[in-house]
C-alpha cells in the first residue's frame, strides 16, 4: 500500500511479491490464536508446549512481516533471532522441567499439578 | 505466483496450527508443529528473508522438534482424554486473536509513516539479509547478543540441575530408615514399604515411584 506511492522504486514490487501485510498479519493473529486456544484447552503439557512454541512462531512471523513493510528493515530480523534463540532455551528448561514433572507425578497432565493451589 | 505460494503455504500452516491443537496423540501433534515450522520457513522465503528461513528449519524444524520428540519417545505419552473447557477458555484465544489482528491493521499506519526515504534505500541495498542484517547484530544489538550467551549458559546449568537425578541423598535417607526398622522391628520387611516410608512427604505419585525403582 505504501509502495503504490512510490512509483519510481520498480525494485520494490518485485521483492514484496504482491502479499498485503496485512493478510500476513492476520495469519499471524490466527495462528497466535490456534496457540492460545491449544494454551488452555489441553490438558498434556508437551502439547501445552508445543502451543508455546506456535504462538512464539506467530510472534516471528508478525515481527517479518513488519520488517518487510519498512523495506527489509534488518531490525525485525535481529528481533526474529533473539526470539529464536529465546524459544530454543524456553523448550530445554521447559521439558527439562516436563520430565521432572513426570517423575514426580508419571503423568503429564496439568490437572493433576494442583500442589500450590492458593 | 510468489503470493500464491504464500497463500497456499498460509492455508497449510493454519492447517497443521490446527491439528497442533486438536490431535490427541502427542507425537501426531509433534509431527504437525514440524508441517507448520516447514511452511512458515517456506512463508519466510517467499516474502524475501531466506536467511530466517533457514533459522526456522536449522533451529525449529531442527533442533526443538528433536527435543520434543525425544522427551515423547523417552516419556512414552499416551492419548489424553478430552478436558471439560470453560467457556472462557474458547473465548480467550478469539479475544486475543482480534485484539493482534487489530494491532497488525493499525501496525503500518503507526509505524511506517515516519520512515525516511534514506532509509528506504538502505532496505533496498539490505534486500538479500546478510550485509545489513550482521551489521545491525554485531553493532547496535551486540550487547543483547553477548547477553544471549550468557542467558544459554544459565539454561544449560539450570537443565542439568533440574534433569540431574538426586540419588544420593535419597539413599541417605533409605539407609537411615532401613537401620531403624531392623533395629525396631528385627524383620525383614519387603523394599517396598521402606521407600514409601521415605517418600511419604513428597506425595503418593513418588512413593508408588520410589517403590518400584527399588
Amino acid at each position: 500500500m505504501i509502495l503504490s506511492s512510490l512509483p519510481s522504486l520498480p525494485q520494490a514490487t518485485t521483492l514484496i511479491g504482491g502479499v498485503p501485510t496485512d493478510h500476513i498479519m492476520i495469519l499471524s493473529a490466527v495462528l497466535f490464536g490456534l496457540g492460545v486456544l491449544g494454551f488452555l484447552i489441553r490438558r498434556d503439557l508437551i502439547v501445552v508446549f508445543m502451543s508455546i512454541e506456535l504462538m512464539l512462531n506467530a510472534g516471528n512471523l508478525a515481527f517479518l512481516a513488519a520488517a518487510r513493510e519498512r523495506f527489509l528493515d534488518p531490525e525485525g530480523q535481529v528481533y526474529t533471532i533473539f526470539v529464536i534463540t529465546i524459544a530454543a532455551v524456553e523448550a530445554a528448561v521447559g521439558l527439562a522441567l516436563l520430565i521432572a514433572f513426570f517423575r514426580l507425578k508419571s503423568t503429564l497432565d496439568v490437572e493433576t499439578a494442583t500442589e500450590l493451589e492458593g | 505466483m510468489a503470493s500464491l505460494v504464500f497463500y497456499v503455504l498460509a492455508l497449510f500452516s493454519v492447517f497443521f496450527g490446527a491439528n497442533v491443537v486438536f490431535q490427541r496423540n502427542p507425537a501426531i501433534c509433534a509431527v504437525h508443529l514440524v508441517g507448520a515450522f516447514f511452511c512458515l520457513s517456506g512463508i519466510y522465503l517467499v516474502l524475501g528473508f531466506p536467511f530466517m528461513a533457514a533459522l526456522q528449519l536449522l533451529v525449529y524444524a531442527g533442533a526443538i522438534m528433536v527435543l520434543f520428540l525425544f522427551v515423547i519417545m523417552l516419556l512414552d505419552l499416551r492419548r489424553e482424554e478430552p478436558r471439560e473447557t470453560p467457556i472462557a477458555a474458547l473465548l480467550a484465544p478469539l479475544f486475543s486473536g482480534a485484539l493482534l489482528a487489530f494491532l497488525a491493521l493499525t501496525f503500518p499506519d503507526l509505524v511506517v509513516a515516519p520512515l525516511a526515504r534514506g532509509d528506504l534505500e538502505a532496505g533496498m541495498r539490505g534486500a538479500s539479509g546478510g550485509k545489513e542484517l550482521a551489521e545491525a547484530l554485531f553493532g547496535r544489538h551486540v550487547l543483547a547478543f553477548e547477553a544471549t550467551s550468557v542467558l544459554l549458559l544459565g539454561a544449560i546449568l539450570g537443565v542439568v540441575t533440574l534433569a540431574k537425578r538426586r540419588r544420593s541423598r535419597k539413599r541417605n535417607v533409605d539407609v537411615i530408615y532401613e537401620i531403624e526398622k531392623d533395629v525396631i522391628t528385627q524383620t525383614s520387611k519387603p523394599k517396598l514399604e521402606v521407600a514409601g516410608i521415605t517418600a511419604a512427604g513428597l506425595g503418593e505419585a513418588r512413593t508408588s515411584k520410589g517403590g518400584q525403582e527399588q
